[in-house]
């Protein structure tokens, strides 16, 4: 195996410098620490406190959210905002929830042509979905106490639809929202938790002189719509 | 009740004063002082810029000087946390650092001797003007004295405490930082006194002569018509003493 | 640029002189501060997050042979290729192999300011290799050919008006200060390059030796289109960035945003678990780690300063220290700057070379206020300066006072003499009020002797009082 000297040297510098016990000269923590009760006790209890903590928390990362009771009602809102942009092109994932939609809008405004990852493949699908400002994306979960949402690659098998649009459309089920991150890590198989991502509102960026301005490399806009259930 | 007077340095030498002042205060609380012999510093200046072989043997005279009192009382912060917090972590023979213990809990701010161990909680003072008080660095971070001085101050009459802004921001000081890095201390004592300037107070008051006299020092120069005062000679003011 | 340490003292001086610096450096500090109060207010649990990352660093730290090897076999079963770097230039030689081998032109970088230390950027454009910023801030001083002046924002020193003139110049656009226009120039810039490069080279915010995976934290997306268009992607990651698990995760990115940015949590999280292109049909055919060692494991060897290996760099104690906030990240001089990095730097250039840095500040302790794994800073200060003064490279005026004061303090009646002598003399002196202080009496007045000192005093009190009586 190549540099495995330089392995087995810095492996080996480590363990003689560990032979040593540390001695941590800060104030001792306790030996062990759980902040599960405080957790609780910031948790909104019930679906509706927290999903109105979600919607709070998205909007405060300049999110979007939108209330629909159904998966397919979820339509509405996205045809406004197709119409009040002018889009006629749209990204979407491979995903069912994402596949649902496409068709229900396709078969009232046929104007509209989606884009399904699936059918375009390595530099192809980069090239495609650049150029496409709008997408809808279906997360796995959403965090309610940051506003987040978070896509897992072995569901969405692809990640630009996500980042290269403009105006990104995420689906979320309510029953998919969880507290925390904390929560979060609990739900995820460590499989699954090696190849994601957790998106807190549009790309942003205040470099320059700390203001703040939205839409930096990634998504401009952000919108956020929970359904209740898929009928 | 009687305590042992732990006088720093600096006091000794430049602001004997401030500690005059504290030991009326003290006495016309009804608390019989003592001036402990023998004593000269308790190392810090030393400490602070790395000289721990210097620092030891005057641990040691300390720790000694003063193992047999009940309360030691100092009107400085930094002082304070040198003996409480440091001198813990110097290689001292360990019956010295039997007695060390037993002194660690014995030592306190001027301040928060008055408010915590006297419960102090009404003087008859007067003092009407407005001041702003300065958070010492080591007072408050590490002897976490915040509201002792600021409930004294309470205490009297016609006074008016006015917050400056950043009032817990470091004065410069920081011992022999101010003039290793002198341009740096300069303008860190540039910024607090013009916070002492906005808060329109006429006195900036603290716990620690080392900032009073930093921050005395640059005002002297640039706004003399605002004053420092050290929370014993306010007492000692505003008490007639 | 290669960037060393030894100059602080120039450096500290040029930079008090600098208004303008010293203004936007105060400003953004300051406002950061702030809202990093304000998300704090909100999780109550703040003190507990601290000492539990505080205790999962130190598991961490304390066991790091183990959890590398971890790691580096969890990767490879990920198909990542781990590679070692005993220092700077074998981590440079490692990332311009692999750029050659796969005959790269064309490199975008996320910021990573390990990539800095290791001063890659120089040796990849000197082998003709283009190497793009595209963090907004990084991309700013690439162009002005600049150092950053802190570690979340590198362009914090700048104004926008400074901005503005720098891409009208280099970039060949009509002049605007707006911010939100010149983040539209940049990003229309940026994009073509992302979808064109061949190879990505990015930081890693942690390394999760039991997944095999590792995590790289943002705002901009910059990183993300890095990682996932290019068809190799290259990271570098210190050895000291390892946490256990994926449960140990939460804590960090927990602390993390309030502690850099003021946010309650970052834009983006990335995990990055293995070459994407097999699975999921695009993105990178090639996922590189590089361990680097240069010096961590040396500072392993002190027991106390070990927990300086527990930073995270989210810059929260340059954004509370007084000293920072009145000189900026350029002063320091090299890429870890603040009271974290007064503590590195005699680390790794040695306790002689680097024997200004502990001195560049006054002891406050608003850093161990903030640091969100609780590296008792101050302490290691200290602990810094006293290897200065073993190592006998301190000021020989200095170091004689101090014996001399030490030798006069153990013996009262030395010390009694000593200190009545200066009283007289003071008043000889042209200037009554000042003793010479070098530097502290320029623009400070300093006090007078007391004539008789506190124990004359005190003795005079006690008998008048008794006459009294």
């Amino acid at each position: 195996m190549k540099n495995n000297s330089s392995r087995n040297k810095i492996l080996n510098r480590v363990k003689k410098s560990l032979n040593i016990q540390s001695t941590s000269i800060t104030n001792n923590p306790e030996i062990d620490i759980n902040i599960d009760q405080e957790l609780k006790k910031i948790t909104p209890s019930g679906k509706e406190l927290l999903i109105e903590q979600f919607r709070d928390e998205v909007e405060k990362v300049s999110g979007e959210f939108i209330f629909v009771p159904t998966l397919l009602e979820a339509s509405k809102p996205i045809v406004d905002i197709f119409n009040s942009e002018g889009v006629l092109e749209i990204a979407t994932t491979a995903e069912s929830e994402c596949i649902e939609i496409a068709k229900y809008i396709s078969q009232k405004f046929s104007k509209i042509k989606f884009f399904s990852t699936a059918d375009y493949t390595e530099d192809n699908r980069k090239i495609k979905f650049t150029d496409i400002n709008t997408s809808i994306v279906n997360a796995s979960y959403a965090i309610a106490d940051i506003g987040s949402v978070v896509f897992c690659y072995d569901k969405t098998l692809t990640s630009y639809p996500h980042f290269l649009s403009d105006h990104v459309i995420v689906l979320v089920n309510e029953n998919d929202v969880v507290a925390n991150q904390f929560e979060l890590f609990t739900k995820l198989d460590m499989e699954t938790a090696k190849n994601m991502v957790i998106v807190a509102g549009p790309s942003r960026t205040a470099d320059i002189e700390k203001v703040l301005v939205l839409g930096a490399h990634g998504p401009r806009k952000l919108t956020v719509i929970l359904y209740r259930g898929k009928n | 009740m009687k305590v042992a007077l732990f006088i720093p340095c600096l006091n000794e030498h430049f602001f004997a004063e401030t500690s005059i002042n504290m030991v009326k205060v003290l006495r016309h609380l009804n608390i019989e002082v003592e001036y402990v012999e023998d004593q000269t510093c308790c190392g810090q200046p030393a400490f602070n810029s790395g000289y721990v072989n210097e620092v030891k043997p005057l641990a040691e005279k300390y720790i000694k000087l003063f193992a047999d009192h009940d309360y030691i009382i100092a009107p400085s912060g930094s002082c304070v946390s040198m003996v409480k917090n440091h001198y813990g972590g110097l290689d001292l023979p360990q019956n010295v650092k039997k007695t060390y213990e037993r002194l660690k809990s014995k030592i306190y701010e001027f301040s928060e001797f008055l408010v915590d161990v006297l419960n102090l909680e009404k003087i008859d003072a007067q003092f009407q003007h407005k001041i702003t008080f300065h958070d010492s660095c080591h007072a408050l971070r590490e002897l976490f004295i915040k509201d002792q001085p600021r409930k004294l101050i309470n205490m009297i009459k016609g006074i008016q405490l006015i917050e400056m802004n950043e009032s817990d921001s470091c004065c410069g000081f920081g011992g022999t930082f101010s003039y290793k890095y002198a341009d740096v201390s300069i303008a860190m004592v540039a910024r607090k006194c013009e916070n002492i300037v906005s808060s329109e107070a006429e006195f900036c008051v603290g716990v620690d002569s080392s900032c009073l006299m930093n921050i005395d020092g640059y005002l002297k120069k640039n706004n003399p018509n605002i004053k420092t005062l050290h929370i014993a000679d306010l007492l000692a003011k505003s008490m007639n003493l | 640029m290669e960037l060393s340490p030894k100059e602080i003292k120039s450096k500290v001086k040029s930079a008090i002189k600098d208004d303008s610096l010293r203004k936007a450096v105060y400003n953004a500090t300051v406002s950061t501060g702030v809202t990093r109060e304000r998300i704090i207010s909100e999780i109550p649990y703040w003190e507990k997050l601290r000492s539990k990352a505080h205790l999962i660093k130190k598991e961490t730290i304390d066991n790091l042979d183990k959890y590398l090897e971890l790691f580096e076999k969890k990767c490879i079963e990920n198909k990542i290729n781990v590679h070692w770097a005993v220092d700077s230039k074998e981590a440079r030689d490692i990332i311009l192999k692999i750029a050659k081998e796969k005959e790269v032109t064309r490199i975008v970088k996320s910021k990573s300011l390990t990539t800095e230390e290791i001063n890659l950027n120089d040796e990849l454009v000197n082998s003709g290799i283009e190497t793009l910023e595209t963090d907004l801030g990084e991309y700013i001083i690439q162009l002005k050919k600049q150092a950053p002046s802190h570690l979340i924002i590198p362009a914090l020193h700048l104004s926008k008006e400074d901005v503005g003139k720098l891409f009208e110049e280099k970039l060949n656009i009509e002049y605007t200060s707006d911010p939100k226009k010149l983040l539209k120039v940049a990003r229309e810039k940026l994009r073509e390059k992302f979808l064109i490069a061949d190879m990505s080279v990015t930081g890693a915010n942690f390394g999760i030796a039991e997944s095999g995976a590792f995590c790289i934290i943002e705002n901009e997306a910059n990183a993300h289109l890095s990682i996932s268009l290019p068809k190799i992607h290259v990271a570098l990651m210190g050895i000291e960035k390892m946490i256990p698990d994926i449960k140990a995760l939460p804590y960090f990115l927990k602390l993390l945003a309030p502690s850099a940015t003021g946010q309650k949590s970052s834009t983006y999280v990335n995990l990055v678990g293995g070459p994407s292109r097999e699975k999921y049909n695009e993105g990178p055919e090639e996922v590189h780690i590089i361990l680097l060692d240069n010096g961590r494991s040396k500072i392993l060897e002190d027991q106390d300063l070990r927990e300086t290996l527990y930073c995270i760099r989210c810059g929260a104690c340059l954004n509370a220290c007084p000293v920072y906030q009145e000189i900026g990240g350029h002063a320091y001089n090299w890429v870890y700057m603040g009271p974290i990095g007064i503590t590195l730097i005699p680390q790794y250039l040695g306790e002689i070379e680097g024997k200004h840095a502990p001195y560049l500040s006054s002891l406050c302790g608003a850093c161990y206020e903030v640091c969100p794994v609780k590296i008792n800073l101050p302490e290691h200060i200290l602990k810094l300066r006293e290897k200065v003064v073993e190592k006998g490279a301190s000021n020989i005026f200095e170091k004689t006072g101090m014996k001399i004061w030490s030798f006069a303090a153990q013996r009262t009646k030395i010390y009694r003499f000593l200190s009545w002598f200066p009283t007289k003399i003071q008043k000889l002196l042209p200037n009554g009020k000042s003793f010479p202080a070098p530097g502290y009496y320029k623009e400070r007045i300093l006090p007078e002797f007391d004539s008789k000192g506190f124990r004359k005093r005190f003795y005079e009190l006690e008998r008048s009082s008794k006459n009294e009586k």
